[in-house]
């Protein structure tokens, strides 16, 4: 890929991500202490709840003034915060080339695959990379070194975008390297068949990921706003297509919202987030809105 | 169906655009690159059968309306419909011009060319169409009138003619006969030329078949020469009746010529009068005389002359001083001949004082020389204040706008100058002078600002708003165009005569034209200088500049007294033609095709109506002279050609009008439809 996504880890960029928080909206596993609430009910700072003293529990959780009081012994349960897994999965298949403002949506989520990993990091979160086209094409596991970010750009760097003619396979074995709960952003433009691809997604969510959906779009793709006669190239099938564009541009715009609208109810009966974004929208000012959205609703 | 422009057909070829159009856009497209093109597919799918059976649609329409303007030009035509056999087609021309009254064995020409012609009509058969025409100097349908090419028409010939070419029925032979019938009079000229036009227009749009020409003239020589002629379909088989006599004794007044037609009450003139002797014998003592009358006055004197055979004469009739009024009458020859008419010509004076001219001054002054009107009160009389020139159209009245408007009965024009608020009693009195036939001429000044001529405005004596006072800034305002073809101005078409462009200005009055209003003349920065409009039988003419030194040292330039006379000759009617006007009856004239010799009052003038001098010339051609000049193939040369094909039919006529079978309107409106739905569909296509 001639596109370097490590030029986009911007230090101008970055900075204006410091001031946000990103926060699982469930309860993540993890080993290192973080900002994210732990699956497990250990013995943290905040309390969470008694139960009764078992053999073995340390002393030191235990509630001397109920025993006090009660003559019963309890123990303090705490919300142990911990660090996340990030999954980042970047489709590189032939549509994500499509490029009609100077960048292409493979570059685009590239982008915004560094920018999430970095922000991540920085909060001491493990970050790894899943590259799929028709199959998993590179996997980097969730680390939360700080060398991962490099890793990650360096592996994207060298991926180019592939002839594909279905991701969905890609995303199944990708949903089985999601070995620990956490995060799973995925940055495609989910132009394959939806039941299969839901098939992974429910996957995901059955192993208890919180999937995030960056829905990427180019805008020639989304709202066909061409004149004149064209000569179409799909490019993941190479398949070509000759029409007048603004003859067909109402019927086409149709067939994008219907679909849109199919893809967001499977979207939304999954409690899946999804996040539209065109090549052409600012990709920070896109980035920062939806974390500021996932802020509020935590 | 034929063709008027079969050549038209030939854009035909230009199907060949469309088609290539077509061609070249299926071809050229611009790459595009999708992701997916699963939405692309979904639309193409639903409309692709629509989207084909819309582009062979789109072609045909284009096809048709390449091939509709193709035909629109060649003007087709449907031929009559002919129930049994070809349809014969027989123009009869006959001549009414005034050598048509002569006698011989005691009826008029006329009526004999009349006769003959009826009796063509009657001996017709049922298959045969019919187009009869008199003629004089213009030529005259039974259905109405037409005026050859070439000829000015007068309001009332445009209003025939255009019925005239108006579709109509052909008449039955039982109808042509009652309405074939030799006029009481004959006075017009002969113009030969003019109805073998007329005659080559019917008979080439006449139906396919036999077609005959039927001229009845007296060959008179003197109409061959009027214009040319283009020759007739070569299928025309001309039969020339000749009527004439063999010699004709005319004595004829073909001159009758006063030195002046406007006179002072009191002042001499004289006429010149020419007569001639069209006889084969000598007249000794020709007495000639001439009556004037005026109201009850009545002026005759006579002249006697000696005329030898095909010679004219000259008499001066010196006239007496003349009381005022409108004089009319006629020189006369007292003498029995062939042709009655020509023995008398009308003449016409007016005795009068000039053009009375009422001056209003607008501004009071100190001294007579400050004041609005004095340059031009000065201008129009030629002379020191107190008197005037003898050779003056125009006699000026003076008076000061605080001073009231008097009764305006006895003047032709006012002029206001640099009058702002004028009464609105005098404003009324100004409209009703000017629907009556009088002129108004306003000139600007400080005084005529919009607030201030608000009562002129209210009383419809502008031209249009009036703005405030502008000053020229670092150039002086120049005159920049002028319609150089209105008879105001037409004397300065040539900068030879005055350039009016080396007048400046320092100021004008802003004016705005009403949309009934005429820009005669605009200043080089596009402000409207001169502005005229029409009101009742009058006319209101403003200058936007004042006629004094007040904005402009004019005043003192050669051009200053040319320009006023030619304002106001336009406004009293002078450069028209003046109080008395003459016309003669021939070739191309504004009168009434049923104008008769005479003198006519009309508004604000009379119009003298003679004879053409050259009706009174009766030599006649041979019928060899009259053949050649006019290409005529006479019936005696050989049997009448086969009928052509409808197309070389229509190849002969130049087709410069619409005939009654052509249907070029529908094919326009089928072909702007077809424009229509056009872009319609090619605005929902997709290619």
């Amino acid at each position: 890929m001639s596109f370097d996504p490590r030029q986009l880890a911007d230090p101008v960029f970055f900075s204006r991500l410091d001031n946000l928080e990103l926060r699982a909206q469930g309860i993540v596993e993890g080993f290192m202490h973080g900002l994210h609430r732990s699956p497990f009910v250990g013995f943290s700072v905040e309390f969470a709840s008694h139960r009764e003293y078992a053999q073995g529990d340390d002393l030191r959780h235990v509630n001397w003034k109920i025993f006090a009081r009660q003559n019963r012994l309890y123990v303090k349960q705490f919300d142990a915060e911990t660090n996340m897994n990030l999954y980042l999965l970047l489709d590189v298949s032939g549509s994500m080339d499509c490029r009609s403002k100077g960048i292409s949506k493979l570059e685009y989520g590239a982008a915004l695959a560094a920018a999430l990993g970095h922000l991540a990091l920085k909060q001491h979160d493990a970050v790894g990379l899943i590259l799929l086209a028709d199959e998993v094409l590179a996997h980097l596991p969730p680390r939360a070194r700080p060398h991962q970010l490099q890793e990650i750009l360096r592996i994207i760097h060298n991926t180019k975008p592939r002839q594909t003619a279905s991701t969905a396979r890609a995303f199944q074995q990708a949903a089985e390297l999601c070995t620990h709960r956490g995060i799973v952003v995925i940055l495609s433009d989910l132009f394959d068949d939806l039941d299969a691809l839901m098939q992974a997604i429910e996957r995901l969510r059955f192993a208890q990921h919180e999937v995030v959906v960056f829905h990427l779009w180019d805008p020639w793709e989304r709202d066909l706003p061409l004149e004149g006669h064209c000569k179409f190239h799909d490019l993941e099938t190479g398949e070509v297509l000759v029409t007048q564009a603004e003859s067909v541009r109402a019927g086409y715009v149709a067939a994008v919202e219907a679909w849109r609208r199919e893809l967001e109810t499977h979207c939304r009966n999954r409690s899946v987030d999804r996040v539209e974004l065109k090549t052409d929208d600012p990709l920070d000012q896109a980035l920062l809105d939806y974390l500021v959205r996932r802020a509020k609703t935590l | 169906m034929s063709f008027l422009q079969i050549g038209f057909l030939g854009a035909l070829a230009a199907l060949a655009i469309p088609i290539i159009i077509h061609l070249v856009f299926r071809q050229r497209s611009k790459r595009v690159d999708l992701g997916t093109l699963r939405f692309l597919r979904v639309v193409l799918q639903q409309n692709a059968r629509r989207r084909r059976v819309m582009r062979w649609l789109l072609l045909t329409l284009r096809l048709a309306c390449v091939a509709l303007l193709a035909v629109l030009f060649a003007r087709p035509y449907w031929l009559a419909f002919r129930p049994a056999g070809e349809k014969q087609t027989v123009a009869i021309l006959i001549d009414r011009s005034a050598t048509m009254d002569v006698k011989t064995d005691g009826q008029r020409l006329i009526e004999r060319a009349v006769a003959a012609a009826k009796e063509i009509v009657a001996a017709s058969g049922s298959n045969t169409r019919f187009e009869v025409a008199f003629f004089d100097h213009a030529v005259r349908p039974l259905a109405g009138s037409y005026l050859a090419s070439g000829g000015r028409e007068s309001p009332d010939n445009r209003r025939e003619a255009d019925a005239s070419r108006s579709p109509k029925r052909d008449l039955s032979p039982s109808e042509l006969l009652g309405k074939l019938q030799a006029p009481a009079v004959c006075a017009g000229g002969t113009d030969y030329g003019a109805v073998i036009d007329w005659a080559r227009d019917v008979l080439a749009k006449s139906p396919a078949g036999p077609r005959t020409l039927h001229i009845f003239t007296d060959l008179q020589q003197s109409g061959l020469a009027w214009s040319e002629v283009d020759s007739l379909p070569d299928d025309v088989v001309t039969h020339l009746h000749d009527l004439g006599r063999s010699a004709v004794n005319n004595i004829a007044v073909t001159e009758a010529r006063p030195e002046r037609t406007w006179l002072r009450p009191q002042e001499q003139t004289a006429i010149h009068v020419t007569v001639h002797n069209g006889g084969i014998f000598t007249i000794e003592e020709l007495p000639i005389q001439l009556t004037l009358t005026s109201g009850g006055r009545r002026v005759e004197l006579k002249e006697q002359v000696k005329l030898e055979p095909g010679t004219s004469e000259s008499v001066r009739f010196d006239l007496p001083p003349l009381a005022e009024g409108a004089w009319q009458g006629s020189v006369a020859v007292e003498t029995e001949d062939d042709l009655a008419l020509d023995n008398q010509r009308h003449v016409a004076f007016v005795a009068s004082p000039p053009y009375q001219v009422l001056l209003i001054d607008g501004r009071s002054a100190q001294s007579p020389v400050l004041a609005a009107t004095y340059f031009l009160d000065t201008s129009l009389r030629l002379a020191p204040a107190g008197e005037i020139d003898a050779a003056s159209l125009f006699q000026p009245h003076s008076i000061l706008l605080e001073n009231g408007l008097p009764a305006l009965d006895k003047f032709q024009v006012v002029v206001l100058a640099d009058v702002g608020e004028l009464d609105r009693g005098d404003a009324a009195k100004l409209a009703r002078f000017v629907d009556a036939g009088g002129g108004l001429l306003v000139f600007g000044g400080e005084n005529v600002t919009g607030p201030r001529t608000a009562a002129i405005a209210a009383a419809g004596l502008g031209v249009g708003s009036v703005g405030a006072v502008a000053n020229a800034t670092d150039l002086p305002l120049r005159l920049g165009t002028w319609d150089s073809k209105h008879p105001i101005f037409a004397a300065f078409s040539d900068p030879q005569l005055g350039d009016l462009a080396r007048l400046s200005f320092s100021a004008c009055t802003q004016l705005t034209p009403a949309a009934d209003a005429q820009v005669l003349a605009r200043f080089k920065d596009g402000k409207p200088a001169v502005i005229e409009r029409r009101r009742g039988k009058g006319s209101i003419v403003w200058f936007a500049s004042s006629c004094d030194r007040q904005w402009s040292d004019w005043t003192r330039s050669r051009l200053y007294l040319p320009l006023m006379y030619q304002l106001l000759g336009h406004q009293t009617g002078y450069l028209a033609g003046g109080p008395v006007r003459s016309a003669v009856l021939e070739g191309q004239v504004e009168l009434p095709v049923d104008a008769q010799p005479g003198v006519v009052a009309k508004d604000g003038f009379s119009l003298v109506v003679n004879t053409s001098p050259r009706e009174s010339e009766t030599e006649r051609c041979t019928s060899d002279d009259f053949v050649n000049r006019f290409g005529l193939k006479l019936a005696a040369a050989g049997p009448a050609a086969p009928a052509p094909a409808p197309a070389a039919t229509a190849k002969a006529s130049l087709g410069t009008e619409m005939i009654d079978s052509e249907f070029w309107p529908w094919i326009a409106l089928a072909l702007l439809g077809s424009l229509l739905v056009e872009g319609i569909v090619a605005n929902r296509t997709a290619a």
